[in-house]
């Protein structure tokens, strides 16, 4: 009989019974053993299983220094030897399930474990940590925690040990937007005739390739008055000065910079280069502006056709980029313009 | 590449140039190329300011 797997379990105030929201600025604690829906998937677990540990905190207190906060648990557990950390269910509770994420997140990383969570798949956390760790969706309200619980430790289990996984459809969990190899007898065009097929006679089938959703945004408002707007320039291509000084990731990156060019009248050759990892960048190497217009918007700016040139251009690589990150760029991009009094952005894209 | 930009759901796209160098033509000469950006970045002023209903591919 090998041993048993050890897991750690994460909650919140209201799970752990500490209370409501009036209690959800509750501080962090570490507790032997499993605690409120923690017994549940103890059940769930049986003999294969146990937890361990229950670490906990106020949603709120969570959430204002997430960061802080979920270095300090992991560290409590690291004692605790798990082989597998599980966070919630959460159900549709947007600020529990951005908790849960992130301490999967943060043990993933920092103890080398598998790691999962269940939130409804409305829940914003959902569409957030699916890419990073595994997400089993959940019914609303805890009302479903029995149904939730289940295929979590039936999960749960299966990346502990080590098994090799199904799709997400077969093992019950999110898509991460991970491809992986297989081999099939058929060939594409025989698989794509027969689903065709299937879909005419209206019977169920399975497309091997779900096409992104995106959002659909109104239209902004049009600039007012271009003769006393600051415009800004910005490219998803990568540019940055040479030897990418903020080492922006040339792939799936997640961090984004501005680089000054006051009083530049253009991207000169040599002071800047791509670190794109998705094209061929010699054309942009050898002139920048190629990517980052400065000569051009220069010359309109000095002839009137817009006030002024924000003095910084705006940067990151768009390659491979998940889109709840791609989101959380341009929101915080888009949060820059409005305190440095931007009224529009040109961003080239390759 | 209007493509990409039109699926992810930008409202003002203006039709540029190709992927590594959207506000580049190397086939140009040099001078002719700026003239050509400048023109482009014309038409993207101009998107910035035209009032739109839906996702607009602005011609350069």
């Amino acid at each position: 009989m090998s041993e048993k797997i050890r897991v750690v379990h994460y909650i919140n105030q209201f799970f752990a019974g500490i209370g409501g929201e009036d209690k959800a600025d509750a501080r962090p604690e570490r507790r032997a053993g499993a605690v409120g829906p923690g017994r549940a998937l103890q059940a769930a677990f049986g003999q294969d299983a146990e937890i361990v540990a229950t670490i906990l905190c106020g949603d709120t207190y969570f959430n204002e220094n997430a960061d802080r906060v979920a270095d300090d648990l992991i560290a409590q557990i690291a004692d605790d030897k798990p082989d597998l950390i599980i966070a919630g269910p959460a159900f549709d509770s947007g600020r529990y399930g951005m908790a849960c994420g992130k301490i999967c997140v943060v043990a993933h990383e920092k103890l080398g474990i598998p790691a999962l969570t269940g939130v409804a798949p409305e829940n914003p956390a959902a569409e957030v940590y699916a890419p990073y760790i595994y997400v089993v969706p959940t019914g609303g309200t805890a009302a479903k925690m029995r149904e939730a619980v289940a295929p979590m430790a039936r999960l749960g289990l299966k990346l502990a040990r080590g098994e090799t996984l199904g799709t997400p459809a077969q093992e019950g969990y999110l898509p991460s937007g991970k491809r992986r190899n297989v081999f099939v007898p058929e060939t594409a065009a025989k698989r794509g005739v027969q689903m065709l097929l299937r879909k005419v006679r209206g019977e169920p089938y399975e497309t091997e390739l779900r096409v992104p959703t995106y959002d659909r945004v109104t239209p902004a408002n049009p600039v007012n008055d271009l003769k006393h707007a600051t415009i800004a320039v910005g490219t998803e291509g990568g540019t940055v000065p040479t030897g990418n000084p903020d080492h922006i990731e040339s792939v799936r990156a997640t961090r984004w910079q501005t680089y000054s060019i006051l009083g530049m009248d253009t991207l000169a050759a040599g002071g800047y280069e791509s670190a794109h990892g998705g094209y061929d960048a010699r054309f942009a190497n050898a002139d920048p502006n190629r990517m980052v217009p400065v000569d051009a918007l220069r010359v309109l700016e000095k002839g009137g056709a817009f006030a002024e040139l924000y003095d910084a251009f705006f940067s990151t690589v768009g390659c491979g980029m998940p889109i709840a990150t791609g989101t959380e760029i341009g929101r915080a991009m888009a949060n820059r313009m409005k305190q440095e009094g931007i009224e529009g952005i040109i961003i080239t894209a390759t | 590449m209007t493509s990409v930009a039109t699926a992810v759901g930008a409202n003002r796209i203006v039709r540029a140039g190709r992927i590594p160098h959207p506000t580049g033509d190397p086939t140009q000469d040099p001078e002719h190329e700026l003239e050509w950006r400048k023109r482009v970045m014309q038409v993207s002023l101009d998107a910035l300011a035209a009032r739109i209903e839906k996702q607009t591919i602005f011609e350069t």
